[in-house]
C-alpha cells in the first residue's frame, strides 16, 4: 500500500492542506493501533467502530492545532485515549449493568443455544478469558490495566491521562490484576 | 500471617520500580513465606500473558467507515471552498438581482409608489441581463 510508505511529517504536511490522501494515510497507518484501544475499552465491535469514528473525526477537526515540531504518535494517543475515557465516562451505568447481568445460571438457561462449540473452544482459551477479566473489570481498574499493558504507559503517563493521581494508579493496576487473577482461577484457566 | 504489604511490593518488583532498600526486604520474606514465592510465579505468568496481549482482527467494516469518513471530509473541503468564493461578482449580481426583484412586487402594494417600483423595475430588468451576460461569459 502507497499510504504506508508515507513518513509522519509528510502525513502530517499532506492533513494540514487538507489533502484527502493526507487523512487516508493518517487512518491507514494507525487504524490497527486505534482500534486495538478502542477495542480492549469497549470489548465490542460495534462500540469500537464507533469510537473510531469519533476518534477520526476528532483527528481531522484538530490536525492544523497540531505542532509539526512534536512527534505524531504521542498526540494520536492522548487523543485516542481522551475519547475512549469519555466513553467509559459515559457509558458507566450501561457497562455496569451489563456485567451484573452476566450472572453464572444464564449459560445453563435458554441462553445455552447461544454458545457454539467454536465459542466453548476459545473459552478454554487463556487469551480469550484474559480479554473476558478485562471486559468485566471495573472501570477504573480497566482503564489503568488497559493504558498499562496494552499501551505500555508508565504509571506517570497514566496519572496524566486519567488525572488520577500515581498512588491510586497504583493501586488500581495491584487491585485489578487480582481480579484478573481471581477471575482466571475461577475460570478454571489456571489451576489452583 | 497477613503478606498485604509484601504483595504489593511483589508488583513494585515485577514492574523494576522497588525502592532498592525494599527489595532487599522482599527478598528476606520471599525466603521464608511459601504464599509469596507462589503469589510472584503467579503475578509473573499473569504480567506475561498481559504484556502479550494478543492483536485484534480489524473488522471488514473497517474501511467501509474509513471511505465514508474521507467522503464527508472531501465534502466539507468542497463546501469550504464554495464558501470561499462567496464574494464573487457572479454571487453579487445573483444576490442583488433577486433582492430588487422581491422589492420591486412589494412596492407594487403600496399605494402611490408607482415611481419607485417602475424605477425598481428597470434596475431588475438590467441587472438581471447582466447575470444573463455574466453566466453566458462564464459558460464560454
Amino acid at each position: 500500500m502507497i499510504s504506508l510508505e508515507f513518513s509522519d511529517e509528510k502525513i502530517v504536511a499532506l492533513c494540514k492542506l487538507n489533502d484527502i490522501h493526507g487523512f487516508d494515510s493518517l487512518y491507514t497507518k494507525y487504524e490497527k493501533y486505534i482500534y486495538k484501544l478502542c477495542y480492549y475499552y469497549t470489548n465490542s465491535k460495534e462500540d469500537s467502530l464507533d469510537l473510531l469514528q469519533d476518534i477520526y473525526i476528532k483527528l481531522y477537526k484538530s490536525i492544523n492545532n497540531f505542532d509539526e515540531s512534536k512527534p505524531l504518535i504521542p498526540w494520536i494517543k492522548r487523543i485516542s485515549i481522551n475519547t475512549c475515557q469519555n466513553y467509559l465516562r459515559d457509558n458507566k451505568n450501561v457497562i455496569s449493568a451489563s456485567r451484573n447481568s452476566r450472572l453464572p445460571d444464564d449459560i445453563t438457561n435458554n441462553n445455552f443455544s447461544l454458545y457454539t462449540v467454536e465459542d466453548e473452544v476459545n473459552f478454554n482459551n487463556t487469551k480469550h478469558a484474559i480479554n473476558s477479566a478485562i471486559k468485566d473489570l471495573p472501570n477504573e481498574y480497566k482503564s489503568v490495566i488497559v493504558l498499562r499493558h496494552v499501551e505500555c504507559l508508565s504509571y506517570k503517563e497514566i496519572s496524566e491521562y486519567t488525572s488520577i493521581p500515581i498512588g491510586t494508579v497504583k493501586t488500581y493496576l495491584y487491585r485489578g490484576r487480582k481480579l484478573i487473577k481471581e477471575y482466571l482461577k475461577k475460570e478454571g484457566i489456571w489451576e489452583v | 500471617m497477613s503478606c498485604t504489604y509484601y504483595e504489593e511490593l511483589l508488583h513494585e518488583y515485577l514492574e523494576n520500580t522497588i525502592d532498592p532498600l525494599e527489595k532487599i526486604v522482599l527478598q528476606e520474606h520471599l525466603k521464608i513465606c511459601p504464599n509469596c514465592r507462589r503469589e510472584l510465579t503467579e503475578l509473573k505468568l499473569l504480567y506475561w500473558e498481559l504484556n502479550n496481549l494478543p492483536d485484534i482482527d480489524l473488522p471488514k467494516e473497517m474501511s467501509v467507515l474509513k471511505n465514508s469518513i474521507l467522503c464527508e471530509i472531501e465534502n466539507q473541503e468542497n463546501t469550504k471552498i464554495n464558501h470561499a468564493n462567496l464574494n464573487t461578482y457572479k454571487n453579487y449580481i445573483n444576490l442583488h438581482t433577486n433582492t430588487v426583484g422581491v422589492a420591486s412586487i412589494f412596492l407594487r402594494f403600496i399605494p402611490g409608489k408607482k415611481m419607485a417600483s417602475s424605477i425598481l423595475d428597470n434596475i431588475y430588468c438590467s441587472l438581471l441581463n447582466k447575470r444573463k451576460k455574466y453566466s453566458m461569459r462564464n459558460f464560454l
